[in-house]
């Protein structure tokens, strides 16, 4: 039976969705393809439209409103449970971990100690430590275990990282370091391009919330980015019950506010606090190590913008080592040569054989080097892993290769899919990463959306660099090339 | 995120129901279930999870990002104004609020129409090039919502689900109560209306 343009056009849709010529679907039905078309352009105008970034700051607003809202309708708000009300808790999580065990036994629970996002058993792993976190007998060990497990989620993308798997993963930490649209999060280099969701002026020290994807080139594709709060250092002003005034800043002190025992006024301390309904809240404050006051704060391998119990922080003596310096190395940077494989070139950003460089306009780079090339850095290695590259060059057994060394170990490729993300030189399109270079030749002006058509090379890793991206024939005559042919 | 014990405690609740009901309860249940008790962190999970699917739907029907703004935080004020009087949602938590910015929409438009009906036409720019000779894209998404918005309101929500949102036919179905073939027909009569209207306006 003939199908309908109902169904026709459903069919045509889907193809579309799934990046396939919609046309080829109606080799049955070839009178209803110039019908269809315009209509299937309208519904790919109403995607792109759809898909637009929402604006900056709007969600945090509306947020803000509805908590004012909930304060209203709710008087007396649950935000800090009080203990004695923690005991039917404390018994319903114990009976939930029962049954835990009960049903999945206590293998599966053991073995998702070991699951990484993306993995099977990763809800359950994150179940078990919200319930660990539940039969916590205090509020100090319920925030280190926090703590904890915050840093647990840093640890999981870079195992995820190193593995080079992609897989959407969202953590929170202290801003290290930003250039351009390249940033380092907890050690973590995240890009965060254009598109993403960011909040308004964030800066080094400030406290972020990442959401994105892991990326096989050794970073995190952010598409949010969001200042949850910041760290600072100041001289302690004034201190009340509820309030305290520290380098010119009023600050709610809660009861999950975690201080170090015997601050007084006119100690210079370091401050972690969050924004809350138009009040900033302190994490914690703690004593600066150093009598001068620096810009920073202690940005560690591990996140010490956690609220760490007072035991397990860094004693006095040591906090000096890991302080750095916001746009310097790091002091305790160590001299570092190596050799290894281009997988990923991002701005100022490189990934050599699974090691991150970070380059300045300092960096020496000799001769024209691509994604695939075997290089050798020499650089300054900071605490977190990062190499500081001051001269990167190709290997010698590059030199003397043949003239066209990437010919020798790749192979040419071409398709066709729509433009899913276009980060500064990656580019994501139907689902493959893509590295988009100096030499790549770019045709029309495609945008995220647009259906294009891929040639590129697949280098011997399975990196895919772009030779040329155009626009496909449809999309073009589309979105972007007035057709006077007049299909109407 | 950092945990808190109302965190931890959800998590407890959804394992044990989880587990005594067997296949448990679907998502949006969840997130139902963890509204009731107006707890903020709770109101907080739920408006991010939620809140750029509903500023996106939205916007598109009503273009303007300040506008669509008020238009979600009304819906989520709704929510919890529903809740605390013992009403809302009792399932489906993602149709209720799509079809609450719906209502808000209509009434939006409403009160629009009613003040400056004469307006609508003049502010608009009139020298796209129409649906098949479209070069900028914000000529295209002036065309799309100058058409759009002189649809039915049925019309505009279903685009905005099935072609914005990218919802299934049988999920659009289930957000607006209605059969599948009842979705499939009612887009279809939209998109030919708005290939009309936009021929039109070129």
């Amino acid at each position: 039976m003939e199908k309908t343009i109902l169904e026709a056009f459903e069919e045509s849709w889907s193809a579309i969705l799934r990046n396939e010529p919609w046309e080829e679907g109606l080799s049955d039905r070839p009178d209803l393809v110039e019908d269809l078309r315009p209509l299937l352009r309208i519904g790919s105008a109403a995607r792109n439209d759809w898909a637009r970034p929402v604006p900056v700051g709007s969600q945090e607003r509306s947020r803000a409103r509805l908590l004012r809202e909930t304060a209203r309708l709710k008087p007396v708000s649950a935000t800090h449970v009080p203990r004695g009300r923690w005991f039917p808790r404390m018994a319903r999580a114990a009976a939930a971990v029962l049954l835990a065990f009960a049903v999945g036994g206590i293998g599966l629970v053991s073995a998702s100690a070991r699951a990484l996002p993306g993995d099977r058993l990763y809800p359950v792993k994150r179940a078990v430590e919200g319930i660990q976190i539940g039969l916590a007998f205090n509020q100090q060990s319920r925030l280190s275990l926090a703590s904890q497990y915050e840093h647990r989620r840093v640890d999981e993308i870079k195992s995820l990282l190193s593995q080079g798997r992609q897989s959407r993963v969202e953590f929170e930490g202290m801003v290290q370091r930003i250039s351009g649209n390249l940033w380092e999060v907890e050690g973590v280099p995240v890009l965060v391009p254009a598109t993403a969701e960011t909040s308004p002026a964030i800066g080094q020290n400030d406290i972020v919330e990442i959401q994105g994807v892991t990326n096989p080139g050794g970073f995190v594709l952010a598409d949010v980015a969001r200042r949850l709060g910041q760290t600072f250092q100041g001289t302690v002003e004034a201190m009340g019950p509820a309030l305290w005034r520290v380098g010119s800043h009023s600050l709610a002190i809660t009861s999950t506010s975690k201080i170090d025992p015997g601050i007084s006024i006119g100690d210079l301390v370091s401050v972690y606090m969050r924004p809350d309904q138009g009040v900033d809240v302190v994490v914690w404050i703690k004593l600066a190590g150093s009598p001068r006051p620096t810009p920073t704060a202690s940005p560690t391998s591990h996140p010490s913008s956690m609220p760490l119990p007072a035991e397990t922080r860094a004693e006095p003596s040591a906090t000096p080592k890991s302080q750095v310096t916001p746009t310097q190395p790091n002091t305790t940077a160590a001299e570092t040569e190596f050799t290894g494989q281009v997988t990923s070139q991002n701005g100022q950003t490189w990934v050599v054989s699974g090691r991150t460089l970070h380059l300045t306009d300092r960096t020496e780079i000799d001769g024209t080097i691509h994604v695939g090339d075997k290089v050798t850095v020499h650089g300054l290695q900071e605490e977190n892993g990062i190499v500081l590259a001051l001269k990167i060059e190709l290997a010698e057994e590059e030199k003397q290769a043949t003239p066209t060394p990437e010919k020798q170990s790749s192979e040419e490729t071409s398709f066709r899919g729509i433009v899913q993300s276009m980060a500064a030189g990656v580019w994501i399109i139907g689902g493959r990463t893509i590295a988009v270079v100096g030499d790549t030749e770019i045709e029309g002006h495609p945008g995220v959306g647009d259906m294009v058509t891929v040639e590129a090379t697949v280098k011997a890793d399975g990196t895919l660099v772009a030779h040329s991206i155009q626009m496909s024939n449809n999309e073009t005559s589309a979105t972007k090339t007035p057709q006077p042919d007049g299909e109407d | 995120m950092l945990y808190s014990p109302t965190y931890a405690y959800t998590i407890h609740r959804r394992i044990l129901t989880a587990l005594v009901l067997g296949t448990g309860m679907n998502e949006d249940q969840r997130d139902w279930e963890d509204l009731r008790s107006l707890d903020p962190q709770a109101v907080g999970r739920v408006h991010k999870k939620y809140f750029p699917e509903i500023f996106r739907y939205a916007r598109f029907r009503v273009e303007d990002a300040h506008t669509a703004e008020d238009i979600v935080s009304d819906v989520f004020i709704r929510l919890l104004e529903s809740i605390a009087a013992g009403k809302g949602p009792d399932r489906n938590l993602r149709g209720w609020l799509h079809g609450t910015a719906a209502h808000i929409i209509s009434d939006h438009y409403r009160r629009a129409y009613r003040f400056r009906t004469e307006k609508l036409e003049e502010d608009l720019p009139s020298q796209s090039p129409g649906p098949l000779g479209i070069v900028e894209s914000a000529d295209q998404e002036t065309a799309l919502h100058k058409a759009l918005i002189r649809l039915t309101q049925e019309q505009q929500h279903v685009i905005a689900l099935r072609f914005g949102g990218g919802y299934s036919l049988e999920e659009t179905a289930k957000l607006m109560g209605k059969g599948v073939s009842a979705v499939k027909a009612l887009q279809f009569r939209a998109m030919s209306s708005l290939r009309r209207l936009m021929e039109e306006d070129a």
